[in-house]
């Protein structure tokens, strides 16, 4: 049997149908794990049964029979639940009908007997099917894309739903101009549908590249943390030699006064002495490291800041959380609430922290006044400040972790009080 | 009423501790009776003999029985699980030993007030929630039970089984109606055939939960949501 123009470009199409179909299908079942081989060897079984049963039984009705299950089949490689597997099934295969059921209506065919073999054989048709299937997956993908968060830019996406368009556009023509021999023709389109891949993937590793950027941001940001965290632990450090020396010196003093049996002036000394070092303030000591030297540190900004802060902890020595994680929540939540108080009057300002371990659960709840001025997008709470950017990162990455640990946070505010409650529970 | 207990072996922490919860005592509405112990011996003689207390405070660092024993001494030896426990502690860092006997706060000596009297509104609102009861017919024999006894509610086929403290309880009955009698008591879903007492949760995890007769109970996909929720609301709660 000789292949005809339309099979061959059938043949083509369908592989890229199938490709489509993958991306698809990572739409829903993405966050589960696959053996790459498996994954491989039954999206090739899919499109060599598939374009088996296009090709020689050519009925509409088995047709559909056969997609959905196997459609349904190649769910099965990925290790989600049999809802999630029979709705990514139907619904992929909704999209793929309705594209094709509209594109064989458009170009004039509507007789079309579902029980007999079909004779619907426009080249034109199928390739239209295949790129309006594609720039469905776009809009899909590029949803999915901005509901995790990672914004790709207008322009960048613009130009990537703009190549199946102007791929469209140059068959057309192609189609109109004749004089072309149908091999030319077939490597025309197929070049053009080259150029779409290649394009699909390079959109792809730049969504990878620009998350990528945001973790070099996250990181350096969790660098902050650390490099000021030193910079506490040194200034502690340096405080205690400068107790020890004025211990020293101190103690002399009262030894000279006992010698001198000034009694008197002796008790004034010593309540002298009370009274400064009842003064020096007071350092959060849970004997957890992490915290300790997390609260410290914000503490002391706290007080340079002339903030108030109150506090109540209640946690372990040694805790299953990971220090990294620990140091980002509680960095970023403190940070924002000590940006908040920054921006109302001296005293209003107030900070209450409460951090305990209940059954097992770690609790971190910080409220902060504010002025009230809250900034949403999409429904979540952005920011209320300038700074934009960083500030959605902190949020972000306190997200990130409270997810890791299975947990929850909650972000709440009234009219002049910002308060955050995370939840972290264990495995 | 509000059964308080003191315990340190330090005389003035004491003396401090029954001067503030006296002086509190003009302002609550509920009774408060307190009792004072010197040492956790005298404690826990007093606690396997007779009556036991609803809020203990009690001293971490105390010669012979320290405060850990005395705690884990009433979750393991008397299995009341249900005695809220504030800590005092002149330390710095709490072990994790301490929170085996899931306590409900620390207090840091010197003595703060208002944490003393916030442990005991805590206690009070506690007391109050579990004040209640629960009743059943089973082999046309009527029960009442206290709900601070019962651990937690599973659904066994067309019957309900009540798990409490001291046995097991069979009724026929439907496990979804538990929440419409007991409405405002601390107990939450988290699978649909297990309403437990979230008084008695020892520890929660990602998909399970141990109660405290150490029996582990899974957490549904389903109610994940609802579990979480109950803890953000716990947590909001607290003062």
């Amino acid at each position: 049997m000789e292949l005809s123009l339309y099979d061959a470009v059938y043949i083509i199409t369908n592989a890229f149908r199938t490709y489509m179909i993958y991306k698809l299908m990572y739409i829903f079942c993405e966050d589960s794990k696959v053996d790459k081989r498996w994954e491989i060897l039954s999206y090739f079984a899919y499109t060599a049964v598939i374009t088996y049963f296009y090709l020689f039984i050519e009925i509409p009705m088995v047709m559909l029979a056969v997609n959905v299950i196997g459609l349904y089949l190649v769910t099965c490689i990925y290790e989600v639940g049999i809802k999630q597997r029979l709705l990514s099934a139907t619904f992929i295969y909704m999209i793929l009908l309705c594209v094709e059921s509209f594109v064989v209506l458009i170009s004039g065919y509507t007789d079309l007997p579902i029980f007999l073999q079909s004779t619907y054989s426009s080249v034109f048709g199928i390739l239209l099917i295949s790129i309006l299937t594609y720039v469905i997956v776009l809009f899909l993908q590029n949803s999915k894309n901005v509901k995790k968060g990672r914004d790709v830019p207008v322009l960048y996406w613009i130009s990537i739903v703009a190549i199946p368009v102007i791929t469209l556009f140059i068959i057309v023509v192609l189609f109109n101009s004749g004089g072309l021999s149908n091999t030319l023709l077939i490597f025309s389109i197929s070049f053009l549908f080259i150029i779409n891949i290649i394009t699909f993937t390079l959109f792809d590793s730049l969504i990878v590249s620009f998350e990528y950027q945001m973790e070099k941001k996250m990181l350096m940001q969790q660098n902050n943390y650390y490099e000021s965290q030193f910079e506490l632990m040194k200034r502690i450090s340096e405080t205690t030699r400068a107790f020890r020396h004025d211990f020293m010196n101190h103690l002399t003093v009262i030894q000279s006064l006992i010698q001198k049996d000034e009694k008197k002036t002796l008790e004034e000394y010593l309540s002298e002495l009370q009274q400064v070092y009842r003064k020096q303030k007071e350092y959060v000591r849970t004997g957890n490291v992490v915290v300790d030297s997390i609260l410290n540190c914000k503490l002391q900004e706290a007080e340079m800041h002339k903030i108030p802060v109150t506090y109540d902890i209640n946690i372990p020595d040694e805790m299953n959380f990971s220090t990294f994680d620990i140091t980002i929540i509680l960095s970023n939540l403190l940070d924002n609430a000590m940006k908040a108080s920054l921006e109302i009057d001296k005293d209003m300002r107030n900070i209450n922290i409460v951090i305990r371990v209940d059954k097992g659960v770690l609790r971190i709840t910080i409220k902060n006044k504010f002025n009230g001025m809250v900034l949403y997008r999409d429904g979540n709470i952005v920011t209320s400040k300038k700074d934009v950017e960083n500030h959605g990162i902190g949020l972000e990455n306190v997200k990130k972790v409270v997810k890791k640990y299975h947990g929850t946070l909650d972000i709440k505010h009234t009219e002049d009080e910002f308060s955050v409650i995370a939840l972290l529970l264990n495995n | 009423m509000l059964r308080i207990g003191i315990c340190d072996d330090d005389q003035y922490i004491c003396t401090e501790m029954e001067r503030i919860i006296m002086e509190y005592r003009k302002q609550v509405c509920e009774e408060l009776t307190i009792d004072v112990f010197s040492s956790g011996e005298e404690l826990c003689k007093v606690l396997t003999e007779e009556e036991t207390f609803d809020l203990l405070f009690l001293d971490i660092e105390m010669k012979q029985i320290n405060g850990v024993e005395v705690g884990r001494f009433i979750r393991e030896e008397l299995h009341n699980d249900i005695l809220q426990i504030v800590y005092i502690s002149g330390k710095d860092s709490y072990y994790q030993q301490l929170f085996d006997v899931r306590p409900m706060h620390f207090i840091h000596k010197p003595i703060d007030a208002d944490k003393v009297k916030k442990d005991i509104d805590k206690a009070i609102e506690l007391f109050g929630k579990l004040g209640n009861t629960f009743c059943f017919i089973q082999n046309n024999n009527y029960y009442r039970k206290p709900i601070k006894d019962i651990i937690y509610f599973e659904a066994y086929g067309r019957q309900v089984k009540v798990v409490g403290v001291d046995e097991e309880y069979f009724y026929y009955g439907r496990i979804k109606e538990i929440p419409k009698k007991l409405p405002k008591a601390p107990f939450l879903f988290i699978h649909k055939s297990y309403f437990i007492n979230y008084h008695h949760v020892k520890r929660f995890n990602n998909q399970e939960v141990t109660m405290s007769n150490n029996r582990v109970l899974p957490i549904s996909r389903a109610n994940k949501d609802e579990v979480l929720n109950y803890l953000l609301e716990s947590e909001k709660e607290e003062k």
